[in-house]
């Protein structure tokens, strides 16, 4: 493998050895422009997890790292999907079924976010055969050395790298999460359709499957991933409470750094493909954890760091901000649904089986309207009312919503946590009894095929899911005060304007704990 | 190892994984299903609910949606042992073929149960499923044949059943009878009754050997159209029938009424099926409970239905 | 077969009876009409001109077989007591919903239930759990009483001499037709022959 060869590496101010811990001190009223942007500032302590465990940075250094991430993963789905299609059609007979809808989406949202932020965009095999056309290479880097090369030939040039297939710029207007928005609200919508049904999920996954494919020798890099992946969507969110980061070390170092191999590749790694400036970085929402900074960095610069819960908290745009309302009301909906005691809504989600369209479109439409229009606007009125109550009307609306609609992330991300939880804990048992018979076709490879379906401790999923509820309800209003305090200042101020947003969290949390308790 | 040597190694097992992926499932699984049985021959038999049989073809993920799966017809061999493997591609069904002693035997979904059977009479024997699967159930049921070994099996006309189930609801104005019939057909109660009510399917060691016709209307001591017509007119109309105790439109109205509600009393509740021989087997078909199912209203529809077919004498 | 015995006895117990007083005849005849080869009928003499009849104290017997009142028309003079028996490895049921109605509840097979008929008038028999049975209970105030035979012909034995009204009953006959009277005139010591055609 080669190292980075011309690293020049800046005297750290800590030792090599002993773990860096960084504290700053971000407490207090920060800088507010007469605009009322919140400043993005760093909270809470850091650790270095590279100075911390110098062979985890050595595994991120190698050029094979990615690869060997995701080459068992993609075998996995490519036998997934065969099972999907020629397997059994019974949803919990089918290894597909069970272990995506299932398993991995209960440790996505339970344990890979929260703790390793979009630790699945590494090892997710969709991009897998449209990386390797656009690359044409699995592991190697297509380095273009300005010296020694001419520019034009053969393929696309970007920064340092050379891509091929038609790598045309991502759409402008495009660049920003709405499709994502509203391609993963849709996906929930007809949920129920491929949840159940093996080859229905076939065909949802294999749709995105080739289209990671198509885009990526359409467009550049990363475009699918960033703008049109559903999963994408809510991982971008959610990362920002994420307890990982990669970031620039040291800001001096990037500041005198004229080679920016980050963005524009090096000899030793591609140019970030989430189209980030690594360097200046400060949001885990785009970052894919590819490690290729890692590589190109000539200096050696990027690190992962471990970090407190909810550090990120800037949210940048109403794309995210209609994010965190949509993944809300989705919590909310799917508890009613799937855990409610109401079973006509299960047949009207059901449609296609259940024949009953007109349920359906009600459904269909209440989800839309709610997650799209209702809940936004009591979120908005209330934001607006705690700025009237806080004095500052003159402050426009926009700051102050992408400020307090950040609540809603842990909020939201603890919720689907709680909703997620029985799921695994009523149907986990399936997970034992499908890897040993993945296709229903009545093997036992590990002689587990004959479980009984065993709920585990069932009765006490709704007492979990109250302390996660109540987890969730704290972070709430600890990053939401937070956020009104860099608003409108300290002390009462920042009180009347959290008051009418934090009562709209409370009534959340207290619904969906009526719902989950009883 | 130089980066060239890593890509190519990244490259080989990339396409070998592929390939292993997709196919390696298969192999085994023929591996498998051709390890030598003691037993020298095998039928599998699938259970599809939404088509309502037990079917010989091989049921996935794909053709499950799509094929009209026919009641499997097999043949075995007069005094030698078949292994049936039975299968179930949905939902929990039951085998039960009382002539060969077989079962029930329930079927859970991504199990294989196997069943030894060596019959020793010849003959053409009824199999049925008795876990209720859904609105076919009660057609779920077909024939099994038994041989000399290496004679030529009889071909026979498969057994059709018409999806009266998929059929549409009738339009409002249809009324009573209209809605009825509709019911009558999409809850199946035709896969044991008859489409006209007619009955005859057999029902094995069943006190009365197959169903009987129902000719409610003899029943219900409307032995001619005139009564029959003045019930329905006023079950058209929505009137009480309770109500009518003071003005009968029909003689014997009292004696009407008792087994008008005897008769939605078996509707709601089911009936057991009472045993010809008390030390044989179970009937396979019995009356089952609608109550949960079918609304008051939708019980009375379907008697009014049944009011008009088997017109007596 | 138990029902006929019983339904015999009776009949031999009430005719004796009946004979003390004065003897009689017998009515022969025939009933025309298509239903009375189809169904039970039953030809009996309407009302009584002396006295009232002792019920006999031997109980009559319906049985239940097979989802089938055995006998399907039992007649029995007023003040009767019928035993309703169960002979299915099932439950059954009894009640009627004439008269002044009775349900005996539901019993299950070797087990019986009683009811002592005193009104006069026809109560139809019926199963709770099985609406396909129906059977009669003809209750009269004479024991001059016969079930036409398959070709419907009937014979009612010992029946005093003087003049007699005679009414036919089967479960398929309107009410007009039920209500329709045929005289005839016993002699003593001999027999009457009458045609019943409607």
């Amino acid at each position: 493998m080669p190292s980075p060869a011309n690293a020049r590496t800046q005297p750290d101010a800590s030792d090599a050895q002993a773990a860096s811990v960084q504290g700053t001190a971000a407490r207090g009223p920060a800088r507010t422009p007469a605009s009322g942007a919140v400043t993005p500032e760093r909270h809470g302590w850091r650790l270095d997890l590279f100075q911390y465990s110098p062979i985890f940075k050595w595994i991120a250094q190698r050029r094979s790292f990615q690869f060997a991430l995701v080459f068992p993963n993609l075998l996995i789905i490519l036998m997934f999907l065969v099972a999907g299609v020629f397997g059994s059609p019974v949803g919990n007979r089918n290894i597909l079924i069970i272990f995506i809808w299932i398993l991995w989406w209960f440790l996505l949202i339970s344990v890979m976010v929260p703790f390793a932020s979009r630790i699945w965009c590494i090892v997710c095999p969709f991009p897998f055969f449209g990386e390797w056309l656009q690359r044409r290479a699995l592991i190697d880097v297509r380095f273009l050395d300005p010296k020694r090369e001419k520019k034009g030939t053969d393929g696309v040039v970007i920064g340092r790298n050379r891509y091929f297939g038609l790598n045309r710029r991502w759409p402008k207007a495009l660049s920003n999460i709405w499709i994502q928005n509203l391609f993963f609200l849709a996906l929930c919508t007809f949920s129920a359709l491929f949840l159940t049904r093996p080859i229905v999920s076939v065909v949802v996954l294999g749709s995105l499957f080739a289209a990671a494919t198509v885009f990526h020798v359409i467009y550049r890099q990363r475009a699918f991933c960033s703008y049109v992946c559903p999963v994408s969507g809510f991982l971008s969110l959610y990362s920002m409470t994420s307890m990982v980061e990669v970031r620039a070390r040291d800001a001096e170092v990037c500041a005198k750094c004229t080679d920016k191999g980050c963005l524009a590749g090096s000899e030793n790694g591609w140019g970030c493909p989430w189209f980030m400036y690594p360097s200046k970085m400060v949001r885990n929402n785009y970052c894919g954890l590819c490690m290729e900074c890692v590589k190109a960095c000539p200096y050696d610069n990027m690190t992962v760091n471990l970090r407190p819960f909810c550090s990120d908290r800037t949210l940048k745009g109403y794309d995210e901000v209609w994010k965190a309302f949509i993944m809300l009301s989705l919590a909310v909906t799917y508890s009613v649904l799937y855990l409610g005691p109401w079973g006509v809504l299960k047949d009207w989600a059901n449609a296609p089986q259940s024949g009953k369209w007109a349920g359906f479109f009600a459904y269909a439409a209440t989800l839309w309207i709610s997650a799209l229009v209702l809940i936004p606007a009591v979120y908005c009125g209330a934001v607006w009312l705690g700025k009237a109550l806080a004095g500052r009307r003159d402050m426009p609306l926009k700051d102050g919503v992408l400020a307090l609609a950040y609540p809603i992330v842990p909020l939201g991300l603890l919720a689907w946590v709680a909703f997620s939880l029985p799921l695994i804990l009523v149907n986990g048992s399936y997970i034992l009894m499908t890897l040993s018979d993945p296709f229903g076709w009545g093997w036992n490879l590990f002689g587990t095929a004959d479980l009984a379906w065993t709920p585990v401790v069932p009765h006490w999923a709704p007492y979990i899911q109250a302390v996660f509820l109540l987890v969730a309800f704290y972070w709430a209003l600890k990053t939401g005060y937070d956020q009104a305090e860099r608003l409108f200042g300290g002390g009462w101020a920042a009180a009347k304007g959290f008051a009418p947003v934090s009562v709209l969290l409370g009534l959340c949390v207290i619904s969906l704990l009526v719902l989950y308790v009883g | 190892m130089s980066s060239r040597i890593a890509e190519r190694v990244a490259v080989i097992s990339t396409t070998l994984g592929v390939c292993g992926a997709v196919f390696l499932p298969f192999v085994y699984e023929a591996r498998a299903a051709s390890a030598p049985f003691p037993i020298a021959r095998t039928v599998t038999l699938t259970a599809v609910a939404s088509t309502g049989t037990w079917t010989e073809q091989d049921v996935n993920g794909w053709n499950y949606w799509t094929r009209d799966f026919p009641a499997a017809r097999p043949v075995l061999p007069l005094g030698e042992t078949t292994l049936l493997r039975l299968k179930s591609s949905d939902v929990t069904h039951s085998l039960y073929i009382p002539d060969l002693g077989v079962g029930p035997v329930t079927v859970q979904p991504g199990h294989v149960v196997e069943v030894a059977v060596r019959p020793m009479t010849e003959g053409v024997f009824e199999y049925y499923c008795t876990t209720v699967c859904g609105h076919p159930h009660w057609g779920m049921r077909g024939e099994v044949a038994v041989q000399p070994a290496g004679t030529q099996a009889v071909p026979v006309q498969p057994r059709s059943i018409v999806k009266y189930w998929l059929e549409p609801p009738p339009p409002q104005d249809a009324g009573p009878v209209g809605r009825g019939k509709w019911l009558f057909r999409q809850q199946g109660c035709f896969l044991c009754h008859g489409p006209e009510g007619q009955g005859g399917v057999v029902n094995r060691n069943y006190v009365k050997d197959t169903i009987p016709p129902l000719n409610l209307a003899e029943r219900m001591m409307l032995f001619e159209s005139e009564d029959v017509n003045a019930i329905l007119d006023h079950m058209k109309r929505g009137t009480r029938l309770e109500a009518l105790a003071d003005a009968p439109p029909v003689p014997r109205f009292n004696v009407f009424l008792a087994q008008y509600h005897s008769v939605e009393d078996v509707i709601r509740n089911g009936s057991v099926a009472g045993k010809k021989d008390p030390k044989g087997p179970e009937p396979p078909l019995k009356m089952p409970a609608w109550g949960q199912q079918l609304s008051n209203a939708d019980i009375d529809a379907i008697v009014a239905y049944l009011l008009t077919l088997q017109p007596s004498k | 077969m138990r029902a006929t015995i019983s339904g015999a006895l009776l009949l031999v117990v009430s005719l004796g009876v009946a004979g003390l007083r004065s003897a009689g005849g017998n009515v022969t005849g025939t009933v025309t009409h298509p239903s009375a080869t189809t169904f039970p009928t039953l030809v009996y003499v309407e009302g009584a001109s002396a006295g009232k009849f002792t019920p006999p104290a031997a109980h009559a017997v319906i049985d239940q077989k097979g989802k089938l009142f055995l006998p399907h028309v039992l007649p029995v003079l007023a003040g009767t007591t019928v035993d309703f028996l169960n002979g299915d490895d099932f439950e059954h049921s009894v009640f009627s919903p004439d008269g002044e109605k009775y349900d005996l509840g539901k019993w299950s097979k070797g087990q019986k239930r009683s009811y002592a008929f005193t009104r006069a008038g026809v109560y139809t028999q019926l199963c709770n759990l099985h609406p396909e049975m129906i059977g009669y209970v003809v209750v009269l105030g004479t024991p001059y009483f016969a079930l036409a035979d398959q070709q419907g012909r009937f014979q009612i034995q010992g029946v005093p001499a003087g003049s007699w009204t005679l009414k036919v009953w089967n479960e398929r006959l309107r009410p007009n037709q039920l209500q329709k009277a045929f005289q005839v005139a016993v002699a003593e010591g001999q027999n009457a022959k009458v045609d019943v055609a409607f």
